[in-house]
Formats: C-alpha cells, sequence, structure tokens
C-alpha cells in the first residue's frame, strides 16, 4: 500500500499528535492562561434533602482575597426560573435554590483572586437547612411519601416530554413500555423460565482530566472554553439561562483528557456563564478529583426480569422492571431509562416482551450518560438470565445464544429490524478465540476455570444532526470545520481519513478545527458513538462536494466535460490533461494561500416509539452489535478472578482506522473488566463514602487479562461513510456477564448483584455448599 | 511505584550547572490556577532546574511542587488527576527518581533537578517506543508513565513483563491503553540494550 493510502479510510496511521500526546504536549482547558480571573470555589451542601434557611456568609465575604460569594437566590433573583436547566428536564440550579437534593449539591460559590483563598472561603460560608424526608434509593423512591421535586419540569429540549409537565406526587420522571405480544402469558404457560433480581450499582467515569471552565464577557457576548464533549448543546443552554441569542454566546474547547460521557450537558458551564454574566468578569471554574465525583455518577439500576422458553427451546417471554436510579437531577435519565428499556429482552428472537423501565429520582448525586448509556445495565440483566436458561436446558451457552441471535433483517422486539448487526460474527469470533471448542482444563484443588460469553446490543442516538464546512488550501492542505470534540477517541484523525480518501490526499495534510460554536458548525453531541456515522457522513458529503468543485474546475480548464476528470493523489487528471491541485486552486483564484470552501449536512431520522407499546419500525439509524468471551480461574480460597483471556468483538461496520477501533475495543474491555470486578460507588444515607481515588479503585496494568483480544467485525452498513459505524461503547456492553457466567462455568454460582467481589463469590460459595 | 515524598528536610540533586542558563520567573507569573494564597505570606523563594534550565521561584509553605511547575515554570506535561498521589499523572522525576507532585511540597525541592516528559528528547527510546506502539490514546496521563518508565528501564534494563507491570500498577490511564504501554516498555527496553 503506498503511503498515502495508509492515511486513507482503512489504513492505521497513527493518531492525530501522538509525539505531542507522549510528551504532553497537547495543551488541555486547564492548561490555558486565563491573566486575571475571579478563581471559583464552591459550599456544598452537607445534607441530602433540606430547605435552605439562610446563607451565611459573611465571614467569607470578609477574608482577604475575596471578590465576592454568590447563593443560588442571587442568581434566581437575577435569571428566575431560567437558572434551572437540563437536557431533559430543566430541573438543576447552578446553585441550590431553596432547597438541597443532595449531599454535595452547590449551595454557593466563592469568587477570589487565587483558588486557595476561594478554597477557605469556603469552609467559612454555613447554611441553616430545614430537613426534609430524605429518599435514599430506589426503594424510598417507589414507596411514594416523600419527593425530591414537588412537580416535573420537563425541558424544552426533548419535545416527547411535554406531557409531563406539573405532574406532581411522583419520584418517576419518565416511564417506558415495551408490549409485544403478551409476555405475562407466555411466561406463565411456557415450559421453562428463569428470573432474576439484578443490580449493577453507581460508578464513576473518572476520567484523568478534571473538568475546567473559563468564562468571560467580551463585546457583551459570553465566551467560554471549557471541558465538554457537547459544545452545541452547551451554547444553546447557556443562551437560555441568559437569555441572549445564540449568536452572543461563544463555547470553544480544546481536546479532553479522556471523559466517557461525564463532560457534557450541564456541568460546570452553567455556574460559569451565571457567575461572569453577574459579575461582570472572568471567572475560572474547576473541581477538584472529589468534587468531580458528584458532578455525574453512571445510574445504578436494578432489574427485576425473566426469561422463558417453551418445551422446543425457543424463546417465547421476555419480561423485564427496570428501575434507573437518576439521583437528585434528571440529566439525561429519561433517554437513557427509554433506549436501554428497549433492549433489556437482548438481541434475541422473542415472541412476546413486555419491560416496565422506570427514571427515578432519589436524594444522591445526578446520574447521566456513561459509556453505554444505561445499556450495559440491562445486559448485565438478560445476559445473565439467558445463560442461565441454557443451564436449564442443558444446551451450551454459545449454540443457545447462537441459535435465538436476530440475524440481517430480522426484527427486534421492539419493532425496529437489524441491519449491519452482525451478533452471530461477534459472538463466534469470542468463542473463538477464547477456545470455547477445545477442551478446557477445569483446575483442581482450589483453583477452578470456566467460560462464559456475552452479547451486547445498543441503538445509535437517534434523531441527530451533523454539519461539516471544509477549507482546502491553495497548497492542497485542508481545514475541516466540525463540532466533533477529540477526547482520545480518535476523531481529529479518523475525520481526516474520511475526508483525504474522497479528495485522494494525505490525511495528515488536514487539521480538523477544534469546536468552536463561533466557527464549526452545530453537531449534536459528541457522544453515544454517534460520531464515526453522522458526523463522517457530513464529513464524507463535504469532501465530495470538494471533489465535484475541483473537478468542475479542472474540466474547465482542461476544456473537458466533467465526467472525464478523475481525482488522482498528484491532482486532476483527464486523459492527457493533467493539473496539481496547487496550481488549479492557484489558477483559479490568481494567489497563493486561498481557500475553496464547501459545506455540507448529515442528519438521521427516527419513528419515535409509540407510548403504549414502545414500537416503532425506525427506532434507531443503526445498532451496534458486541460479544465478548471470557476465561478465568477463580480461586476458591479467596474469591478472586483471573481473567486469563477476554475478547471483544465489535461489528463496526467498516473499520476506518483499524488501530483505532481496535484500541476502542480493548480500552472499553478493560473499563468494563473494571465494572465487573470492583468498581461502584458507595453510598451511605446520601453520603458519598468512597469518592476519592486513595478510595475509588480503578484498573490499572495489573488488572489486564493475561491475553486481551479486540476483534473488528465488518458488516458494513448501507448508508454508514464507507459503511462505517462508531464503536466507542461496543466493547463494554458484555464484559460483566461473560466474566459472571464464566463464574458460573468455573464454580456453579449465580451471581446477580455487581461487582462481583471477592467477598460476594465466597459468600455464594459457601451457601452453595 | 513512585516514591513518597519526604516528609523533612531539603532533596537536593547536585551542584546548579552555572553554564546553564537562568530564568527569573516574573513575580506575576501567568497563573492558570493560582493556588498561592493571598494572606500566607511568600516563604521563600527556590531554584528548581527543570529539564535542564534553573528557575527560581516563589512559593509559600504549602505550595506544592504540582503548582510550582505548573504555574511558575510552565511546565503543563505535569497534570493533577487526583491530588492524592494515586493516579501518577503529576509523575516528575527528581534526579532521575518518580515522585507524585501533588503530594510534594515545593519548598523541599529547592535546588533539584527535575525531568518532566517535555524534558525527553523526542529520539529518546521511551518516547519513541510510546509514540511507534500507539501507546496514547487520550494522551493525558501518558507523560506520567514515560517518565515511569524512564525510571523502571534506569533501574532495570531487561524488565520482565512482570516487572513492568509492578513499577507501572500506581499510574491510571483511563483510556485503558496499558496494552500499548506495556509493549512500548518492552521495545525501549530492547532499543536501549539490545539482546
Amino acid at each position: 500500500m503506498r503511503e498515502i493510502e495508509q492515511s486513507w479510510v482503512g489504513g492505521s496511521r497513527p493518531r492525530f499528535d501522538t509525539a505531542g500526546r507522549v510528551r504532553g504536549m497537547i495543551a488541555h482547558v486547564g492548561d490555558q492562561a486565563v491573566g486575571a480571573a475571579a478563581h471559583v470555589a464552591v459550599h456544598r451542601a452537607t445534607q441530602p434533602h433540606a430547605r435552605i434557611e439562610a446563607v451565611h456568609v459573611d465571614e467569607a465575604l470578609a477574608m482577604p482575597g475575596v471578590y465576592g460569594v454568590v447563593t443560588g437566590a442571587d442568581l434566581y433573583k437575577q435569571l428566575g426560573d431560567r437558572l434551572l436547566t437540563g437536557p431533559a428536564f430543566a430541573d438543576q440550579p447552578a446553585l441550590a435554590h431553596e432547597k438541597v437534593r443532595y449531599v454535595g449539591e452547590p449551595v454557593a460559590a466563592v469568587l477570589a483572586a487565587d483558588l486557595a483563598t476561594a478554597r477557605a472561603a469556603t469552609d467559612a460560608i454555613w447554611v441553616d437547612y430545614e430537613d426534609l424526608p430524605p429518599v435514599y434509593d430506589l426503594a424510598d423512591a417507589l414507596a411514594g411519601t416523600a419527593y425530591v421535586h414537588d412537580e416535573l419540569r420537563p425541558s424544552s429540549v426533548f419535545g416527547d416530554l411535554k406531557h409531563l409537565r406539573g405532574v406532581r406526587d411522583t419520584n418517576v420522571n419518565y416511564t417506558y413500555n415495551l408490549r409485544t405480544g403478551d409476555a405475562e402469558a407466555a411466561r406463565d404457560a411456557g415450559a421453562h423460565t428463569v428470573t432474576g433480581e439484578f443490580w449493577a450499582p453507581p460508578t464513576h467515569h473518572v476520567p484523568i482530566e478534571l473538568p475546567c471552565t473559563i468564562a468571560w464577557v467580551d463585546s457583551g457576548r459570553l465566551e467560554m472554553l471549557t471541558t465538554t464533549q457537547t459544545p452545541s448543546y452547551v451554547r444553546q443552554t447557556i443562551a437560555d439561562l441568559l437569555d441572549l441569542p445564540l449568536s452572543r454566546v461563544r463555547v470553544t474547547t480544546r481536546p479532553l483528557g479522556g471523559s466517557f460521557g461525564a463532560k457534557m450537558y450541564d456541568r460546570l458551564e452553567p455556574l460559569a456563564a451565571a457567575l461572569a454574566w453577574t459579575a461582570g468578569r472572568r471567572v475560572r471554574v474547576t473541581a477538584t478529583r472529589e468534587e468531580a465525583f458528584l458532578l455525574t455518577t453512571r445510574h445504578g439500576a436494578a432489574v427485576s426480569s425473566s426469561l422463558t422458553a417453551d418445551a422446543e427451546g425457543n424463546l417465547v417471554s421476555s419480561v423485564a422492571d427496570v428501575r434507573y436510579d437518576t439521583g437528585a437531577y434528571a440529566d439525561v435519565g429519561p433517554r437513557i431509562t427509554a433506549k436501554s428499556g428497549m433492549v433489556a429482552p437482548g438481541p434475541y428472537r422473542i415472541a412476546n416482551a413486555r419491560v416496565l423501565s422506570r427514571c427515578v429520582y432519589t436524594n444522591k448525586p445526578s446520574a447521566g450518560p456513561f459509556r453505554g448509556f444505561g445499556v450495559p445495565q440491562v445486559t448485565w440483566s438478560h445476559e445473565s438470565l439467558i445463560d442461565e436458561l441454557a443451564h436449564e436446558l442443558g444446551e451450551d451457552p454459545y449454540a443457545f445464544r447462537r441459535r435465538h441471535l436476530l440475524r440481517e433483517g430480522d426484527e427486534a422486539p421492539m419493532g425496529t429490524r437489524m441491519h449491519s448487526a452482525d451478533f452471530v460474527g461477534c459472538l463466534d469470533a469470542v468463542a473463538n478465540a477464547i477456545g470455547w471448542f477445545d477442551p478446557l482444563d477445569r483446575g483442581t484443588g482450589r483453583i477452578r476455570r470456566g467460560r462464559g460469553v456475552a452479547v451486547g446490543v445498543k441503538a445509535v442516538l437517534t434523531p441527530t444532526i451533523a454539519n461539516a464546512v471544509l477549507q482546502l488550501n491553495q497548497d492542497n492542505s485542508a481545514t475541516l470545520l466540525i463540532s466533533t470534540v477529540d477526547m482520545g477517541q480518535g476523531s481529529d484523525t479518523i475525520m481526516a481519513q474520511i475526508a483525504a480518501d474522497v479528495l485522494r490526499m494525505d490525511s495528515r495534510r488536514i487539521h480538523v478545527v477544534r469546536a468552536d460554536t463561533d466557527a464549526t458548525p452545530y453537531d449534536t453531541i459528541t457522544a453515544g458513538s454517534r460520531s464515526t456515522y453522522h458526523t463522517g457522513n457530513a464529513v464524507r458529503r463535504v469532501a465530495e462536494a470538494m471533489r465535484d468543485k475541483l473537478i468542475g474546475l479542472a474540466a474547465e480548464r482542461f476544456g473537458v466535460p466533467a465526467e472525464e476528470v478523475s481525482l488522482t493523489p498528484d491532482g486532476p487528471r483527464a486523459g492527457s490533461h493533467e493539473v496539481t491541485v496547487a496550481e488549479l486552486v492557484h489558477g483559479h483564484f490568481g494567489a497563493r494561500g486561498a481557500t475553496l470552501t464547501t459545506e455540507a449536512n448529515y442528519t438521521s431520522s427516527w419513528t419515535p416509539y409509540d407510548k403504549e407499546t414502545g414500537r416503532s419500525d425506525k427506532v434507531t439509524e443503526h445498532w451496534f452489535a458486541g460479544a465478548v468471551g471470557a476465561r478465568i480461574a477463580v480461586d476458591t480460597a479467596t474469591g478472586r478472578v483471573r481473567i486469563e483471556h477476554l475478547a471483544v468483538a465489535g461489528d463496526v461496520g467498516r473499520a476506518i482506522n483499524p488501530t483505532l477501533v481496535e484500541q476502542q475495543l480493548s480500552g472499553a474491555a478493560i473499563m468494563g473488566i473494571g465494572h465487573a470486578l470492583f468498581d461502584q460507588l458507595v453510598l451511605d444515607q446520601g453520603q458519598l463514602i468512597n469518592g476519592t481515588l486513595l478510595d475509588y479503585q480503578l484498573p490499572s496494568i495489573r488488572d489486564l487479562p493475561d491475553q486481551l483480544t479486540p476483534i473488528v467485525v465488518e458488516s458494513p452498513h448501507d448508508d454508514g461513510p464507507f459503511g462505517a459505524k462508531g464503536v466507542g461503547e461496543t466493547g463494554i456492553l458484555g464484559v460483566a456477564p461473560a466474566i459472571a457466567n464464566a463464574v458460573r462455568d468455573a464454580v456453579g454460582v449465580r451471581l446477580t448483584r455487581l461487582p462481583l467481589t471477592p467477598e460476594s463469590i465466597t459468600m455464594a460459595l459457601e451457601e452453595n455448599q | 511505584m513512585r516514591r513518597h515524598p519526604p516528609t523533612s528536610g531539603t532533596v537536593t540533586s547536585g551542584e546548579r550547572d552555572a553554564t546553564q542558563p537562568q530564568v527569573r520567573d516574573q513575580a506575576e507569573p501567568s497563573l492558570s490556577n493560582a493556588t498561592n494564597r493571598v494572606d500566607s505570606g511568600e516563604a521563600g523563594q527556590i531554584t528548581l532546574t527543570v529539564n535542564g534550565v534553573t528557575h527560581h521561584v516563589d512559593v509559600a509553605d504549602d505550595t506544592l511542587l504540582l503548582d510550582a511547575l505548573r504555574e511558575a515554570v510552565g511546565v503543563t506535561s505535569v497534570r493533577e488527576g487526583c491530588g492524592v498521589g494515586a493516579c501518577g499523572a503529576c509523575t516528575v522525576l527528581t534526579g532521575g527518581t518518580s515522585v507524585s507532585s501533588c503530594l510534594a511540597l515545593a519548598l523541599r525541592y529547592d535546588g533539584a533537578e527535575i525531568t518532566t516528559a517535555e524534558g525527553l528528547d523526542e529520539n529518546d527510546d521511551v518516547v519513541s517506543s510510546f509514540v511507534e506502539c500507539g501507546a496514547a490514546q487520550c494522551g493525558y496521563c501518558i507523560p506520567g508513565f514515560v517518565l515511569m518508565s524512564a525510571e523502571l528501564l534506569a533501574e532495570n534494563p531487561r524488565p520482565s513483563e512482570q516487572d513492568i507491570t509492578d513499577h507501572l500498577e500506581g499510574n491510571i490511564c483511563r483510556c485503558g491503553t496499558y496494552p500499548e504501554i506495556r509493549r512500548a516498555v518492552a521495545v525501549a527496553a530492547e532499543r536501549r540494550s539490545p539482546k
């Protein structure tokens, strides 16, 4: 392959600026010099649920270096109900107003000459509270005796939540129902039913880069530089918050030091914008690691579910009651509740399905998006159940799954057909990789080995909008303007590869501009594994428009019809006519350094699911299909699990950059190992008790499996750019159940609560004796 | 494992090289974080030789080495990830030994020679191996891994896979680049001390 072709689609060219990353030369938001700014620290609530009687700020105000102290009441006076923001419900104030709803909620902000002074001053603030009955967990919340919010306040972002406005006396802010056939009757009539009470605890993203937002006012405009995956969303939120036209809000970003869903929607940005605007000065807001734990979490989820087969072993019924604990503020929980609820039966042919999926407020830190968007929690349930059903029927768990998996063209229980979702290929690949068909040394004495597999399905965020603007410079380099945020996944690299492939140029000559809402066009969000497909399609189109433009100019220059001109790495060609792009563009403008510009849009569409049945013939633009296989050894004396081989496969349609795809798969698998074995946020009466990295365990190099095999499966999507789809979340879906199924295989115990701690395994072994 | 910062005394490593360029840092540096407290007064001036350049830095009693490096010296490859010495993003080498700069008081490093990832040449064995092995995704934590790897190879030119794991287990890469990092360290070892 020519070197230039390595930089196109299918080539594993190195990530943009690897050398800079390795030596730490990429500047992140927190590295930017801010000059004279007010540094902000926050006083946080000590009560899980209480009415704010008074906030005493005089002592803090008197401290040298303190510019001011701002409370929720101060902001409410200026902004009114606009203070309440959120993607699904406008329920979250930048600073608590009237009530606090979780321990650690921001109550007052100190602006000071430096961060140490600001932080010291927050300790000089005290608050008089009138305690309210706390809602500590899902059981409290569903008992319906105390309510986190007096009434539901749908935001204007999602039109389909309007009917919930003003609903009172509930902690359930959203309910998704799936009704296909009569699942309860089919369960009752079925020959074999397995049931389970599953729990996946809240966890945290812990991107190593801490969040940071710098906001200032310039010529009557609010400008900010912030760590966000969602610059277009943040611009809209700030415009709404301050009642400004979008043209007077500017949101800029830098590459993120990881995110995984942590840095999106409303994090530090509403507070920074409100403070900068009301104080009329530059502010810098950041968070310690301990504070970052409180900004957002992954939903803890309880699933009560069953799976039923008839006498012939056909799947006839899936029933699931799913409860997502969304904490004090809904964030995007309602969307998670629906998008995950609809795949709670799993990627199987099942005639009857019933899902009740609820998003539930509690007095805890808010839960929001996290790699997988709620799907790992239901995958935990359906992949444990089908495994157990196979055991009950005396069938091989791999073969049993394979028989029932959805194939191309099959309709999922929620009504949408499968395309470019090769579950069978993924399952076969991981089974082969871990030696499923080979004899297994099951071990003797205290060490016992086992194998497990799991399959996952997830819908891509739909509908969404992507735009791209391309400037081809006269010297045959290019500048690509998109609002996708590179946070490690490599979008700055693969978007250039897509454009370069179309334009037959070297992708390393294409610079992708960091999202800046003054310059880069609207893009829904960088999340939900949507960018490769959606933004990638916009980039493909914008490059195709540029190719057409170049061919038109060349045809004119050559005096031939455009159909006769082709674009090559050396420039346009038509028979014996040839010209370089540099000469062509120079000739057109008569100037060096001039640019040609094109723009393009890609928007996906959907059919909203039916409110009663939860069904839709097109609930998503496309599907993610993945599978995980695990071979493990359990030390029955200590309960420790050693992963000998973990294989993770994902159908990505077409790998734009195979190396980056493999990194996404293996990186997701490693994160999934944490969720499977030790990762969890522990709360006691609303108080987070392990919110520091001394206490919160994350996978280290020591937790690597003895062997880790990422496997790229390619079942091209008809409408994907070059057949491609995203991959950020695919690898994480099935990790925990694959490991738990391997534990079941090794030692015969079925664990239904994550994580699979040594204690939980030894206790289950004792109970089993 | 990184060395815990000393609890008392002063860490020095080598005499100041009079031939090295001397930089007098501005009293009003371009602070990004501004952690020096306005009411605590300056405890004094220390000298830090960072990547071969000597800096005179005004610090307070409680100024962290991390903040002195980021805010006064302007080194941004040294990063705060946890503030408790548990993630390794703030790792620096002082006299070749790794230290969590988020736990280290700057005053105790008066006279120290400090290496950060920017200070390594792009042709350095460790740096070039990390680049070639694709051992960086978002890259935020990678400078810490690079320095830990450099320390390991200085102590143990032929580390086993287990040696690599033992030495790097205190650093967290949330993107999960561990397989590539492990490969990169092995490649760097081979490059430096071919079998």
